[in-house]
């Protein structure tokens, strides 16, 4: 493994209206591990998924992914990397199989075996039902699915646990870890259940009004908060620990 | 770039169009039944005389023909371009590692394709149809010669080209507000216009064209600004 980053944000800035969403905010998420994003709602932690997917352009500064401009590599960056962001789309007249079908066809995947990465997020047996009738979970689950069947180097997930019930929530999370361990892959997970990145991640990235002030390793969280993330996470909100 | 036509039409439930294009067909048909019936109802009446022989009907037919297939081209483009791509259903398209650019082409395309294609087949069937019926209903005052077929098929692909342009100038203006009832209103109101047009210049082929290319050449320049706006488009 290089020391290359897998992402690096520089100088990020985003107005929408004039109005600064992402302001100056710096971002290194190190190759092979699992990078917990952690913000209030509006802090903008949306915004710089979007802008790392290419789906917003930035008003100034850098996005580098796997060593390759986002804007200018956009097909390269994309083919690379797996996606949730928001409330996941689908084509809803059509089968789970038939849905990631279409998806590794614009991915250019190639051979993949459908079936084994179904049973591997736990949605098997669902034939030929369309998904316009999965629940909440099983949507939840396809966009995992979708998100690593390609084979993607980096995943992005805004909030992939939401609608999961607590087994589903293990699963995932196993099935997390389990990537970047045997497939090495680098994992950018956003979420409000601060236990739930508290399992999962290495680093923690804290984003307050559009600006990521704190980046540290878990370890450390861990050594100088025993009680928890969360103690961690309010500490910053509370304004007691100041920009690093 | 076939590739990509072809995985338009796998996600979007192509079948719902042809069905309703083999609809607007039969529907078509008994309008044309009706319009060559007209001047029988009341022969005094001189208002029905343009429905009066093939020269009349052919392009009066044809251009109420494209305005029906005007507006299906408009309900598919809504449902493939302008529902696409707004809203968070654009994540879904743009998260694709494929030129924003190629994906619009794929689905103009489809639309494009599938309105002139399923207007002409379906043109040529009613045309076959009352030319045989009228071997001995002899509802017009003359023969349905090899001379009004031509002139039916030339009129038809003309049409069916003016159907699928007005079908992009409806999407470009549908498309700056996002809005689906806005598309088919446009298509709608722009249909009628060219419908007027025609029926008042019958005598003469060449105003026909010459509109016809007049709307095809402005369909392009919509078709170009809905690129720009696609390849510059922000997901917020």
């Amino acid at each position: 493994m290089n020391n290359h980053p897998a992402v690096k944000v520089e100088n990020l800035t985003k107005t929408f209206d004039g109005k600064e969403l992402i302001k100056n905010c710096n971002m290194t998420v190190p190759k092979g591990t699992i990078y917990g994003f952690l913000g209030v709602n509006g802090a903008g932690k949306t915004t710089v998924f979007k802008m790392l997917s290419g789906l917003l352009t930035p008003t100034m500064g850098n996005v580098k992914i796997l060593d390759m401009d986002v804007i200018s590599q956009r097909s390269e960056v994309l083919r690379n990397i797996g996606t949730i962001i928001e409330t996941p789309i689908f084509y809803e007249h059509l089968s789970a199989i038939e849905n990631l079908e279409i998806h590794l066809a614009y991915m250019e995947g190639g051979d993949t075996d459908i079936d084994s990465v179904l049973t591997q997020v736990g949605l098997t047996n669902t034939g030929k039902q369309p998904v316009s009738k999965f629940s909440l979970g099983m949507r939840q689950r396809l966009a995992i699915a979708r998100a690593i069947i390609h084979k993607p180097k980096l995943l992005i997930l805004d909030e992939p646990i939401n609608g999961l019930d607590p087994i589903g929530i293990r699963e995932m999370r196993e099935l997390f870890l389990d990537l970047v361990h045997t497939e090495e892959i680098t994992v950018l997970i956003s979420g409000h259940i601060l236990s739930e990145i508290e399992h999962l991640a290495d680093t923690i990235g804290v984003i307050v009004n559009g600006s990521v002030i704190q980046e540290v390793s878990l370890a450390k969280v861990k050594a100088e908060y025993p009680n928890g993330l969360e103690d961690f996470f309010m500490e910053i909100m509370n304004g007691r620990i100041s920009d690093a | 770039m076939l590739k990509y036509i072809q995985l338009e039409l796998r996600r979007n439930n192509i079948r719902t169009y042809i069905i309703a294009s083999m609809i607007i067909a039969i529907v078509m048909l008994g309008f044309l039944y009706l319009l060559a019936y007209a001047p029988k109802l009341e022969p005094s009446d001189k208002d029905l005389e343009i429905f009066l022989g093939y020269h009349n009907l052919i392009p009066l037919f044809g251009v109420l023909n494209m305005a029906a297939f005007c507006v299906l081209s408009a309900v598919m483009y809504s449902k493939l371009i302008v529902e696409e791509y707004s809203g968070k259903r654009t994540i879904l398209l743009f998260s694709y590692p494929v030129s924003r650019i190629k994906i619009l082409f794929s689905k103009l395309s489809v639309v494009g394709i599938f309105t002139i294609l399923s207007m002409s087949s379906s043109n040529l069937m009613i045309y076959l149809i009352f030319g045989i019926t009228e071997n001995f209903l002899h509802l017009v005052n003359e023969a349905f010669t090899a001379v009004n077929m031509l002139h039916a098929i030339k009129t038809t692909l003309v049409m069916a080209i003016v159907a699928a342009s007005i079908g992009i100038i409806a999407t470009g203006i549908g498309f700056m507000k996002k809005s689906i009832p806005t598309t088919i209103i446009t298509a709608v109101l722009l249909a009628s216009l060219m419908c007027n047009i025609v029926a008042n210049t019958t005598s003469s082929m060449m105003f026909m064209y010459l509109f016809s290319l007049v709307i095809i050449f402005i369909g392009m320049l919509f078709a170009l600004g809905l690129v720009h706006k696609v390849s510059q488009m922000e997901v917020e």
